[in-house]
């Protein structure tokens, strides 16, 4: 086709017409009829509508050349090698940034949206959103953030498809919290669970809340704060510091006194119980609207100003007070402080568990040296009787920062321990973050050439959803092997507690006649014994099975622990719901 | 680099994967969806959707393959169901179309990309009088009729000044890629 042909033009006029939303409806059939019998006619319409799709892409950010270049690296970066995993090194982009006028630094890293705001247009920003969202959600956010290290991939369930499902109505995302104790009617939000419009009440504590337009709130409790939409909140009550880059340029808190629009890019307010409000400028500028005086004009109020509404004054200039308001830098140094409470809390109960006469093992997998491949048996006067053989895992991180963890990756890795000893009752108690729940796991598995031994599992139900856990205790009477089978029934693991620290316990207990499980400190299971027998964990696997070769190619030869464990106990009596409870108090990480 | 988002030491994850893969292709399957969907308004709940069921169903891709022909199939259903909905409303093309345009653009996939690239470059050249009309009639709060009545102009000068304004990009674009040739 002819460029300058006459219809080679006429169809050029109506891509036009198309792209402008002038078309007729007699254009339109032209122009349709065109495209579909015409090649050329078609590849025209190509060209244009993707230089129109480009500029849309390009324009959105009200030209932000800033954005647009890191858009640009980011997929340039991508082009040069497109191996999935691939590491890229951390650059002082923050600080580029920062020179072409936008977000400060404490504000970058204390937001993942300011990776996905400034890369990708605020339509895609939902979806992947949705599925940060979830893969936040399977693994402890502030753990990935301190080590830059992600844990193994856990399984895309059911569950987790309805959650990215329902993100879709979501308008932000729980970033971090400090302590926060939520009111007692609603549920507690976590890390990496999505919001969506609705009031939230904080009774005290921090949390950080990203809005997916862009905008970052601290907000501290007392405090009910009701989220609106992407852009808008209305506080009731509280203390809150909010960080507005300039293409979240726009965000609007409400109050009963006034109505405050960020220009960018950072102010606090604090409103009392009784409504007075006051509103601190940081940096920046905002339109401050009085809401209740509403014949006067809105005021600009730019960075180190304050005005305070009450029943007296309204927009009275009162001094600035950043001080007041905790930003980005005070919540990480107090998340820290929190975090290393709860990891002395937890030293602090191991030396009272020490103490336990009827310790048989403790493993605290405090191991100093990456080369360590003993685990050592923490029972005092234990000889090192009861230290594992490490084989093939790798340390890494635990519960807290300063805890070190065991991770079991491949169907190789496997702790090797030897606990002589038979006895009437047994409590086995450990501290694991499984990656999954989709196959049956050992969480100890004996060596079954022995007359005596017990199994430890979580068994699957092969969905990924759900799981339980299992106690199987063995026996050889007059040469016969007896197995007898104790399980907590459905539903005692779900998708929820993968990607997290959770505590799980078994009791043998002769006296009740009963074995019961825990998780978490609460019961789960319980199942009465029929056959009284002694109990040993003998020689045995953590995390593994010790491989036989008839088992190549059955559902029995993978049951490798796929996770993390930071803590293994095991005692000679059955241990009461009460000291069950407590030690997964003691030991709960800060969610 | 950005946060630790791409940062990996362990097996390529799913997530990682798919985040790769989909922040790489978005400008070629918006550019997709909106070329068989002219209608702007609706390009983009399309694409919202288009995006989560190609994460619902990204064990269906293999590594590998084309992960950008894989995602065109997936936005090309999505807005066929779309138009199926809203064509007694707007102006639709139809099927046979709708699937004409998807191979065309399949076939000339790589070549459109790698226009992206001169688009970006063309953009820099254009005078900051037409750069700036360009952000005001793209940008996201107004309509073109908003735009113009602010500039005190007429929506048909706007309109042909705009058109001008592309006629101009395509020319500086098929300065180096050439047009695109139904022989390719």
């Amino acid at each position: 086709m002819n460029e300058n042909s006459p219809s080679s033009q006429r169809i050029g006029q109506l891509i036009d017409r198309l792209i402008n939303d002038q078309l007729t409806a007699n254009e339109f059939a032209e122009l349709a009829n065109e495209l579909e019998h015409n090649r050329s006619a078609r590849l025209l319409y190509i060209e244009t509508l993707g230089l129109h799709a480009d500029l849309q892409h390009n324009f959105r950010h009200h030209g932000d050349e800033a954005i647009k270049s890191v858009t640009d690296e980011l997929g340039s970066l991508i082009e040069q090698d497109d191996a999935p995993g691939k590491r890229f090194p951390r650059t002082d982009r923050q600080s580029d940034l920062h020179d072409a006028g936008q977000e400060s630094n404490a504000w970058s890293n204390s937001g993942i949206f300011t990776f996905i705001a400034v890369s990708v247009p605020t339509v895609f920003s939902i979806v992947l959103a949705a599925i940060i969202i979830w893969f936040i959600r399977s693994h402890d956010w502030q753990q990935s953030m301190a080590g830059f290290g992600m844990p193994p991939t856990a399984r895309l369930s059911i569950a987790d498809l309805e959650e990215i499902d329902s993100a879709k109505t979501a308008v932000a995302v729980m970033m971090k919290d400090v302590d926060a104790q939520w009111k007692s009617n609603q549920p507690k939000l976590r890390i990496g669970q999505s919001i969506s419009p609705g009031v939230m009440e904080l009774a005290s504590g921090l949390v950080q809340i990203d809005f997916f337009c862009g905008a970052t709130m601290i907000l501290e409790g007392p405090a009910k704060f009701e989220i609106k939409d992407a852009n808008t909140g209305f506080v009731h009550n509280g203390k809150l510091r909010v960080f507005v880059p300039e293409r979240a340029k726009g965000f609007t808190v409400v109050s009963k006194q006034c109505e405050v629009i960020d220009l960018g890019t950072e102010f606090a307010m604090d409103v009392k119980a009784n409504d007075d409000a006051e509103i601190h400028v940081l940096d920046g500028k905002v339109w401050v609207k009085d809401l209740v005086q509403t014949e006067d004009e809105k005021q600009l109020l730019t960075g180190g100003n304050a005005v305070r509404f009450d029943n007296v004054d309204r927009a009275k200039a009162i001094k600035t007070e950043t001080g007041f308001f905790v930003g980005p830098a005070e919540l990480n140094r107090r998340a820290t402080q929190s975090q290393s409470s709860g990891f002395a809390k937890w030293q602090q109960t191991l030396d009272e568990l020490k103490q336990d006469p009827d310790l048989l093992v403790l493993y605290s997998f405090q191991e100093s040296s990456e080369w360590d491949r003993i685990l050592a048996n923490s029972r005092p006067q234990a000889g090192g009787i009861g230290d594992g053989a490490i084989v093939g895992c790798q340390w890494a991180t635990g519960r807290w920062k300063t805890k070190r963890a065991l991770e079991f990756s491949s169907a190789s890795h496997r702790v090797r321990i030897n606990v002589p000893g038979r006895h009437n009752a047994m409590t086995l108690c450990s501290w694991v973050n499984l990656d999954s729940i989709d196959r049956d796991m050992a969480l100890t598995h004996p060596e079954t050439e022995q007359s005596n031994f017990i199994h430890w599992t979580v068994d699957s139900n092969n969905t990924g959803s759900i799981a339980s856990l299992h106690l199987a205790v063995s026996d050889t009477v007059d040469g016969v092997k007896i197995r007898e089978h104790y399980n907590s029934g459905s539903a005692c693991i779900t998708s929820e507690d993968v990607g997290r620290w959770i505590h799980v316990a078994t009791t043998y207990d002769p006296d009740a006649k009963r074995v019961t499980h825990y998780k978490n400190g609460i019961k789960v299971g319980s199942k009465p014994i029929s056959r009284l027998q002694m109990v040993s964990l003998g020689m045995a696997d953590i995390g593994n099975w010790p491989y036989k070769p008839w088992s190549e190619g059955t559902e029995f030869q993978i049951r490798n622990l796929r996770g993390s464990m930071d803590e293994l106990s095991a005692f000679s009596r059955a241990l009461t719901a009460e000291e069950i409870q407590r030690i997964y108090e003691a030991g709960k990480p800060e969610e | 680099m950005l946060g630790g988002i791409f940062v990996s030491d362990s097996q390529p994850d799913d997530h990682e994967r798919f985040v790769a893969h989909f922040v790489r292709h978005q400008s070629s399957i918006y550019s997709f969806i909106s070329t068989i969907v002219p209608n702007s308004m609706d390009v983009d709940e399309i694409m919202q959707d288009a995006s989560l069921v190609m994460w619902k169903k990204f064990s269906q891709y293999s590594e590998g393959t084309n992960f950008r022909n894989w995602a065109f199939q997936v936005a090309k259903f999505t807005a066929m169901n779309h138009i199926r909905k809203v064509k007694r409303d707007r102006h639709v093309f139809t099927t046979q179309l709708v699937e004409l345009l998807a191979s065309d653009m399949e076939t000339h996939g790589t070549e459109l990309e790698a226009r992206r690239s001169a688009f970006r470059l063309c953009v820099t050249k254009l005078k900051e009088n037409d750069r700036d009309l360009l952000a005001g009639c793209y940008s996201e709060n107004q309509s073109i009729k908003q735009f113009a009545s602010r500039l005190d102009r007429t929506p048909n000068s706007v309109y042909k000044q705009l058109n001008r304004i592309r006629r101009d990009l395509l020319t500086c674009i098929r300065s180096v890629h050439g047009n695109l040739s139904p022989t390719s």
